[in-house]
């Protein structure tokens, strides 16, 4: 059973047919084609070539599931990787944050410094894929952006920087997260209780690193 | 021989998951439904749940030696 358990056991040319009708009643459109992109994904390579195919036609909601879809299988076309590139100038924040998501999670380290002008991005959904991408990818200069976004005004942008010192063992920040446990937004707290639990025994770890 | 003990980074990045799904899914726009989410949550409270149960964006960051375990599998072989 998956989040849409009547998916399933859905050949690929039947999750195709889902993927182009509209969702299911109340169920979120980005949401629905995100779950459906990830099963033709990992069908295999005919899976990925329809996504790829169909990127020329999508809408933003079928385009962002299709980038969602894809990073969670690997790459090797530089060609594709040249467009995802190209998504990060494109108009529409959900496509843009998706397209970080996917350099992310294609190891793309050379589009570093495309990717550091989106920092203060007015949608704080890609600001927070921006935290996501320097953690992941250059952890060695994430230490600095993840405090100063401790301060963000969105509550999306202080949690994924609280998550993020959380998976980089950043004991130093221990003072900074403890400011936040009284945060005006609960997925804040929440993050920052954890990230508390797991790094505050991490200082007795030699191998605990710091900012 | 007794398996090896997993490593604690992992235990940790796997249980997060498995108990914060809401928070972490909505963190990449992904809106579980309330009945959907309802259900996760009796899997959660009874160990039960697995990454499978989740969205997929979800899957992509989960410890794979953790994959098809329940929660309560998990917290077992963690504390090991």
């Amino acid at each position: 059973m998956s989040l849409y358990p009547e998916f399933d056991n859905l050949t690929l040319e039947a999750l195709l047919v889902r993927f182009n009708n509209p969702p299911t009643q109340d169920e979120d459109p980005f949401t629905f084609y995100s779950e459906l992109s990830f099963l033709m994904a990992n069908k295999g390579a005919d899976g990925v070539r329809f996504l790829q195919t169909a990127i020329d036609q999508a809408d933003t909601e079928h385009l962002a599931a299709i980038l969602t879809g894809l990073s969670s299988v690997p790459s090797s076309s530089a060609a594709f990787k040249a467009r995802v590139i190209a998504y990060l100038n494109d108009s529409r924040p959900l496509v843009i944050s998706e397209a970080i998501t996917w350099l992310s999670r294609q190891n793309v380290k050379d589009a570093l410094d495309r990717v550091l002008t989106l920092q203060h991005h007015v949608d704080p959904y890609v600001r927070a894929r921006v935290l996501d991408y320097i953690s992941q990818l250059f952890p060695e200069r994430a230490y600095e952006p993840l405090i100063q976004a401790l301060d963000d005004p969105h509550f999306i942008v202080r949690e994924s920087a609280v998550d993020n010192l959380d998976e980089l063992n950043a004991v130093e920040a221990i003072p900074h997260l403890r400011s936040l446990l009284a945060d005006l937004h609960p997925h804040v707290r929440q993050a920052v209780e954890t990230a508390l639990e797991h790094l505050t025994p991490e200082i007795q770890r030699p191998n605990a690193i710091s900012g | 021989m007794p398996p090896d003990k997993p490593f604690i980074e992992h235990c940790r990045a796997a249980i997060k998951i498995l108990m914060q799904y809401e928070r972490l899914a909505s963190k990449y726009r992904v809106r579980i439904n309330p009945e959907r989410l309802s259900e996760l949550n009796r899997l959660r409270d009874n160990g039960q749940i697995t990454v499978y149960h989740l969205p997929g964006t979800l899957r992509v960051a989960f410890p794979g030696e953790f994959i098809a375990k329940t929660l309560g599998e998990i917290r077992k072989l963690c504390e090991m």
